[in-house]
């Protein structure tokens, strides 16, 4: 990709650099747009995918905007970096990857850096009214107290921020969240309506900002493990896989082969009882109270396995820096090869509960879809981008960690 | 009723045909017994809630399991996860907007105190807000320990009285 890089961009590029087997190109804030813009539409790029834009603060009055780009079609990524000083404004991508939108209020929010051409640039996270930026250095990290406990907290706003473009239609604008049956976490949805039906939605995040990336500047990598497991408490031990997966690449580490493939072990079993949540929650969310009873009762098990591998029910930490906590019992092999045999079994019945079930298909076939191209220009990822219709999965298309080895591949039911 | 020492003495003359005992006893009796939670979670802790009210703890056991989507129809307000400074106001509100007489448990180390979120973001512990009667350490809390809470909060009820209440 290198070679592809210099041969298309080359005149545009401040530098390229390779580092930790990650590609990073750097561009100066004028030629942004026209490397963003290629980067994306020259077929031998095609860098469709951006996966994260965050800020730096480099102190000494600059920041640097990180952009994270993945091209799907020739399985590579490439990271953008540009500097620039306080002040001064960048030209928003929000225009060439629509996932940048977010993104880019985040980096105000936190940063303070301004792009101009953003279609909506507010905070994101913070509450209404919050003043400074929590991730810029001089901030302090248990907050401003010049600004007080009110400013910081804001105060619950009901009116309807897209309101205004629809003054004097009959649309009814209707606030769902936080506190809601049906938002299982905090969210909050400003809804337009027509009738019963939803003309336009507007999410409301950061109920949950709890200043986990400023908590982390403050700590030693190991200290940061913890925090990770609360990220998405869904998949805890997912998450600390990828934070110490990027640590063990930064210091150049190796892990033994039978930490690779608890890793892998671990996750995937976490992956089963995340989506368990998932499948629960959603069908109790749309009138069906018993797959969530039954699917809570095969969570308990993987739980229990949980336990006898480092203790916790839900934020174990077992994924340390250069492997695992320690080595699994062997009694945890037993019950894992019987508990995924036994689940076939499972999935069978909740398939009975529901896939068929008329009121389940009648509320959610032809709801709420994304087109494939959608999906990527939005940066969704995961089993949302697969029931897109986009055939993307990082384990099969860019393994890492364990899941490039020989030993790592789906199994069928008669295996075990 | 009689062993307990609770008899008014008319039992003597009509038998097994009456019980009597005090009001605050029949109304705590009432109130512990079917304490509604509020369905609201905030965090982790909001998983191991479900769990306590899902098939291998079944909190109905203890007369809890009739979660309230409407604030107005609960009595308890289980605080099970992080309050964050901008989910402060909301959950003030929700608290506000349940009718007397109510109660509060603080579920986890966040709630009780902002657990290991010493951050802008992070309200310092939910009694910041409104008063809380059981803190149940944890992070997350256990199943186990959020029954506890809930038998701690069931004892506490038992001890009050009605005189002297505001309505």
């Amino acid at each position: 990709m290198k070679e592809e890089l210099t041969t298309h961009l080359g005149d545009r590029l401040a530098a390229v650099t390779e580092a930790c087997g990650e590609l990073t190109i750097t561009v100066l804030p004028e030629q942004l747009l026209a490397v963003a813009r290629q980067l994306r539409d020259q077929e031998a790029l095609a860098f469709t995918f951006l996966s994260d834009l965050t800020g730096v603060d480099c102190a000494a009055g600059a920041f640097e905007v990180v952009y994270h780009l993945l091209s799907m079609k020739h399985r590579s990524r490439v990271r953008i970096k540009v500097r620039i000083d306080r002040g001064i404004e960048l030209p928003s991508v929000a225009g060439i990857w629509p996932a940048a939108n977010w993104y880019e209020r985040e980096a105000y929010d936190l940063l303070g850096i301004t792009f101009a051409g953003h279609p909506d640039l507010k905070r994101i996270l913070t509450p209404d009214g919050f003043s400074g930026h929590p991730l810029r250095k001089e901030y302090p990290l248990r907050g401003d107290p010049a600004q007080g406990i009110s400013a910081q907290r804001g105060e619950v706003t009901m009116a309807a921020p897209i309101a205004a473009e629809t003054a004097g239609s009959e649309h009814l604008i209707l606030n769902m969240g936080p506190q809601h049956p049906s938002t299982h976490g905090v969210l909050r949805v400003i809804l337009e309506l027509d009738g019963e039906v939803i003309v336009n939605a507007e999410p409301v995040i950061g109920h949950l900002h709890r200043g986990v990336e400023k908590l982390a500047e403050h700590m030693t990598y190991n200290q940061v493990i913890p925090l990770m497991d609360r990220l998405d408490y869904c998949s805890p031990l997912i998450n600390n896989l990828g934070y110490v997966l990027a640590v063990e690449k930064l210091l150049g580490i190796e892990i033994p082969e039978r930490a690779a493939a608890l890793r892998v072990l671990l996750s995937e079993l976490t992956r089963i009882q995340s989506h368990l949540i998932w499948l629960g929650t959603h069908a109790l969310d749309i009138g069906a109270m018993s797959p969530l009873l039954y699917m809570f009762r095969e969570r308990e098990e993987i739980l229990d396995m949980y336990e006898e591998v480092w203790g916790a029910r839900m934020h174990l930490a077992y994924f340390r820096v250069g492997g695992v906590a320690a080595d699994v019992p062997k009694s945890f092999l037993v019950r894992a090869r019987k508990f995924l045999s036994g689940f076939y079994e499972k999935v069978d019945m909740y398939e009975a509960l529901l896939t068929e079930n008329p009121i389940w298909k009648r509320r959610t076939q032809g709801v709420g879809i994304i087109s494939g191209d959608e999906a990527i220009a939005l940066g969704l990822s995961g089993p949302g981008l697969r029931a897109s219709g986009i055939d993307w999965d990082l384990r099969k298309h860019l393994p890492y960690s364990g899941y490039d080895r020989p030993w790592w591949c789906p199994r069928r039911k008669s295996a075990f | 009723m009689e062993e307990r020492g609770l008899g008014m003495g008319i039992e003597e003359y009509l038998g097994d045909t009456v019980l009597t005992t005090s009001l605050d006893k029949v109304v705590n009796w009432a109130r512990k017994s079917s304490i509604w939670p509020a369905t609201f979670g905030l965090a982790c802790c909001a998983i191991e809630m479900m769990a306590t009210a899902a098939s291998r703890y079944d909190i109905a056991r203890f007369g809890s399991e009739v979660f309230r989507a409407s604030p107005r129809q609960a009595d308890l307000l289980i605080v099970a996860g992080t309050v964050t400074q901008k989910m402060a106001p909301i959950v003030k509100l929700i608290y506000d907007q349940m009718p007397n007489p109510k109660w509060v448990i603080a579920m986890g180390a966040c709630a009780a105190s902002g657990g290991m979120f010493k951050s802008y973001a992070v309200v310092q512990g939910v009694d910041e807000l409104f008063p809380v009667d059981v803190y149940v350490p944890g992070c997350p809390p256990r199943p186990e320990a959020l029954l506890w809470g809930i038998i701690k909060l069931q004892e506490k009820i038992a001890r009050e009285t009605i005189r002297g209440t505001t309505p």
